[in-house]
């Protein structure tokens, strides 16, 4: 089963990330995991494979900038796709980003077109891994 | 730096991008000379933006208004929304409206940071100075917004 790890403090805003990933039909029978902070989500990509994480920047305990720098550094855990949601984004921090290795960048407030769209480049690219 | 309508047009723009993207909310100005009563019952956020320039956004939803808001977000439509599920809500309307609202008026492709949201039940303390702007939701009111730019650079 492919797994889905979502990383926010806000349950509000994992709760829209969720539904927007199920409106875009491409996470059918997929788990998706909660996480309130980037300790949780690494807590949660080393306890079982994930195929995705999508992560807000603005957490506390550690943030989304620190957790990609984790995953990307990590030899288990850098083939994992990132794909940040935020609403602290700038050109210059969304340059930032991808060049440290986020798949895709994505401005709040998302919509269901938006992340399907931004869910199927990623597919795209990690056709092996998603079958 | 904008002046005090710019400030009101970029608010606002943030304010409808937020509202119509995650709740499918119409926002409209309440008639000129609309005062919010700090007695009555409020629910607030305050988002700062801290680089690279210092200002606050303080959104106070009436308490009736933002229930029915979060109900619809969360698609409660046979219970109230929890106190922790609305000030849930009501921080991450904030932290959406803040992002939008600093691209608006960080100058030109800047980075800028901000702060976790605060939340909290009331009406807020807000430092005086404070430009501030009363809405209706789907013309139902009560939705105050007040920006202080604290320290430019």
């Amino acid at each position: 089963m492919k797994r889905i790890i979502i990383a926010d403090d806000s349950v509000t805003a994992r709760m829209f990330t969720r539904r927007c990933l199920e409106i875009s039909g491409l996470t059918d029978g997929v788990e998706l995991v909660d996480a309130a902070n980037g300790v949780e989500a690494l807590a949660a990509l080393r306890d079982a494979p994930a195929d995705l994480l999508v992560t807000d920047l603005n957490m506390p305990e550690m943030d989304g900038e620190q957790l990609l720098a984790r995953v990307i550094a990590s030899p288990k855990l850098n083939r994992v796709p990132v794909m940040v949601i935020t609403s602290a984004d700038s050109e210059a921090r969304s340059e930032k980003l991808l060049a440290m290795g986020a798949k895709v960048v994505l401005r709040k407030p998302i919509s269901p077109p938006v992340v399907a769209e931004a869910l199927e480049k990623i597919i795209g690219a990690h056709k092996e891994e998603w079958g | 730096m904008r002046d005090k309508d710019g400030l009101r047009d970029a608010v606002m723009q943030a304010a409808r991008e937020t509202l119509e993207g995650m709740a499918f909310a119409e926002l409209t100005p309440c008639e000129p000379g609309t005062v919010p009563d700090p007695s009555g019952e409020w629910r607030w956020a305050r988002i700062m933006i801290m680089r690279p320039f210092a200002a606050s956004l303080y959104i106070v939803f009436s308490k009736v208004l933002i229930t029915r808001l979060v109900a619809g977000l969360l698609g409660k439509f046979d219970e109230e929304p929890a106190e922790d599920e609305i000030l849930d809500a009501l921080g991450e309307l904030a932290n959406t409206m803040g992002g939008v609202l600093a691209r608006l008026i960080v100058p030109g492709q800047s980075a800028f940071e901000l702060s976790l949201p605060d939340t909290g039940s009331s009406w807020p303390d807000m430092p005086a100075g404070v430009h501030s702007w009363n809405y209706m939701i789907n013309e139902e009111p009560l939705l105050h917004l007040a920006l202080m730019v604290e320290k430019e650079e």
